[in-house]
């Protein structure tokens, strides 16, 4: 007989994992003793895929990858090919009933194969479906999936938040970066039915208009505690300060020295100075140096993140006074000084965390300098810096 | 300069007076020399009772010219791994018949030599690839060992399964 199976399941189990997923599974279709190694090692070797894995495989293998294997795999990620899309949507929501992440891109996810391949993934915690051609429609496939924590529906650009008020009520993250076909008036609908939503990602959608302030006038949202925009100076998104919630707040703005809407700044002080947490406004020039005084008095703040500026003076960057403040980020600021960083490390007595890169009138010696103040401190910390 | 050596005994009672060094490759080995102290005794005898003398030979030979390599690393258990990385040495060295071959496996198991089992499983996986169930029986004389029913079920969802 064969000299093959002569071998402890050890060593099976370790020629197969050498295998490509097609050869592993007419390896295990030669005999019952092989079929029995692959059966047994196929928890730990299959619970992370790629749906790459799967290209060129036919359909006959994949069938039987899906019923050996289906219930084994827990993440699955990757571009699914467009020639097995079909099959693999099938395969996948009828045996991957233990799934909890599936991260993937695809030419194309019709309704149908929506419908399909989430028929039985009642365990999905973590869905990502980037630029997959998404229709309004096909949402209602992800409506049976009590357990979805983080949906990311980025690059759908055919959504417009119809249907969104299908969505799993256990939702708390969801992000609709660069979905521009989204229409503002959906937003109060969306929030209401995500009674759970604390991060909300809609990075580079460009037709926000009035949606945070239909979103507070309807008082809903009540429990988003993160919002990532890209800023449009005629949108007028300083309501997001009146989120009872909001603790972080992350701005992108496209066009160049186009600061921050003056309201946004104003309101976050007068509603929120006690509350945020994170402030991240991201764009040349995006933040004059009065909005810098008004950030001085946001007193919550851990982070601050406001890279790439040349407009905000020394005298300006002089009042800020952060008392919780542990991570300060001005990358990029080609007129800092030595003598305003060492300021702020004493202005910001928790300061733990600073990024400098590209400050390029920073020198050496103020590595030394702050090394010298922290030792007369006494104080820990830990200072990251590259120029 | 005389390298300290041990001596290792193949199931068929031959003495191989072997470099402490090359030996240690062997995780096995290593544990039994420092579990048991052996390490002084310059006439320990280890006893090798699952290897013949032609395999541990052939193993020897083979740790021999890979004294120097570092240690493999443990990787990502989930992940396929390489078998286009075959040096022409170790190419060389595993033109065996598929019996040899298998007790280098089992051996290098046995002996938990990590870069060893690589290799040969490697060598087995390549003779695998490509190939239909049928064909992979032929190369390695597997018997199919499934029923009739077990056969015509496959036959006719395979049938199903392609119409579609």
């Amino acid at each position: 007989s064969a000299v093959i199976v002569s071998l402890n399941d050890h060593c099976l189990e370790h020629i197969m994992r050498h295998l490509r997923l097609p050869d592993r599974i007419r390896f295990a279709r030669t005999c019952n003793r092989i079929r029995g190694v692959y059966v047994q090692a196929s928890p730990a070797m299959h619970r992370s895929m790629s749906f790459d894995a799967f290209d060129g495989m036919t359909i006959w293998d994949m069938r039987d990858f899906f019923l050996l294997s289906g219930s084994h795999v827990l993440h699955i990620e990757g571009n699914v090919p467009p020639g097995r899309c079909q099959r693999l949507c099938e395969y996948l929501g009828q045996y991957c009933v233990n799934l909890r992440s599936m991260r993937a891109t695809a030419s194309k996810l019709t309704i149908r194969n929506m419908h399909k391949m989430f028929a039985r993934t009642h365990e999905l915690e973590e869905l990502q479906l980037r630029a997959c051609a998404l229709y309004n429609d096909g949402l209602l496939a992800l409506k049976h999936l009590k357990l979805l924590k983080r949906l990311d529906l980025s690059d759908n650009r055919q959504l417009t938040g119809l249907n969104m008020n299908y969505l799993p009520a256990s939702i708390e993250s969801l992000t609709l970066a660069n979905c521009n076909g989204f229409l503002s008036k959906y937003m109060p609908k969306i929030c209401r039915a995500l009674p759970k939503l604390r991060v909300l990602n809609m990075k580079a959608v460009y037709t926000i208009t009035t949606g945070f302030q239909q979103l507070v006038s309807s008082r809903c949202g009540n429990s988003i505690e993160e919002v990532t925009i890209s800023s449009n100076p005629v949108h007028e998104y300083e309501h997001i300060a009146k989120l009872p919630s909001i603790k972080k707040l992350v701005l992108y703005s496209v066009e160049q020295g186009v600061t921050l809407r003056p309201k946004l700044l104003a309101w976050l002080v007068q509603h929120k100075a006690q509350q945020l947490q994170h402030f991240e406004a991201r764009g040349q020039n995006c933040i004059s140096g009065e909005q810098l005084v008004e950030i001085g008095k946001l007193a919550a703040l851990h982070t601050l993140v406001l890279p790439h500026n040349n407009v905000i003076e020394e005298r300006e960057l002089e009042i800020l006074k952060l008392p919780l403040l542990e991570e300060l980020n001005l990358k990029y600021w080609p007129n800092l000084t030595n003598a305003a960083v060492l300021r702020l490390i004493v202005a910001c007595p928790k300061l733990q965390m600073l990024h400098l890169e590209e400050c390029t009138r920073l020198t050496d010696k103020l590595l030394h300098d702050i090394i010298f103040k922290l030792r007369l401190q006494v104080r820990a910390k830990e200072v990251q810096r590259q120029l | 300069i005389n390298m300290p050596t041990i001596k290792l005994q193949s199931s068929d009672e031959e003495i191989f007076d072997t470099d402490i060094q090359i030996a240690k490759c062997s995780g096995t080995i290593r544990t039994m020399l420092e579990d048991c102290g052996m390490e002084e005794d310059e006439n320990a005898i280890v006893p090798l009772p699952n290897v013949n003398s032609t395999i541990l030979r052939k193993v020897l030979t083979w740790a021999n010219y890979h004294k120097d390599d570092p240690q493999p690393t443990e990787d990502d258990e989930s992940k396929e791994k390489r078998t286009d990385d075959i040096t022409s040495w170790d190419a060389d060295f595993l033109k065996v018949d598929q019996g040899t071959l298998f007790e280098l496996i089992l051996a290098a198991n046995y002996l938990d030599i990590k870069g060893l089992l690589e290799l040969t499983c490697k060598t087995v996986a390549n003779m695998i690839k490509g190939k239909t169930p049928e064909d992979i029986r032929k190369t390695f004389n597997i018997k199919k060992d499934f029923t009739p029913a077990e056969e015509e079920q496959v036959r006719k969802e395979n049938e199903w399964c392609e119409e579609k």
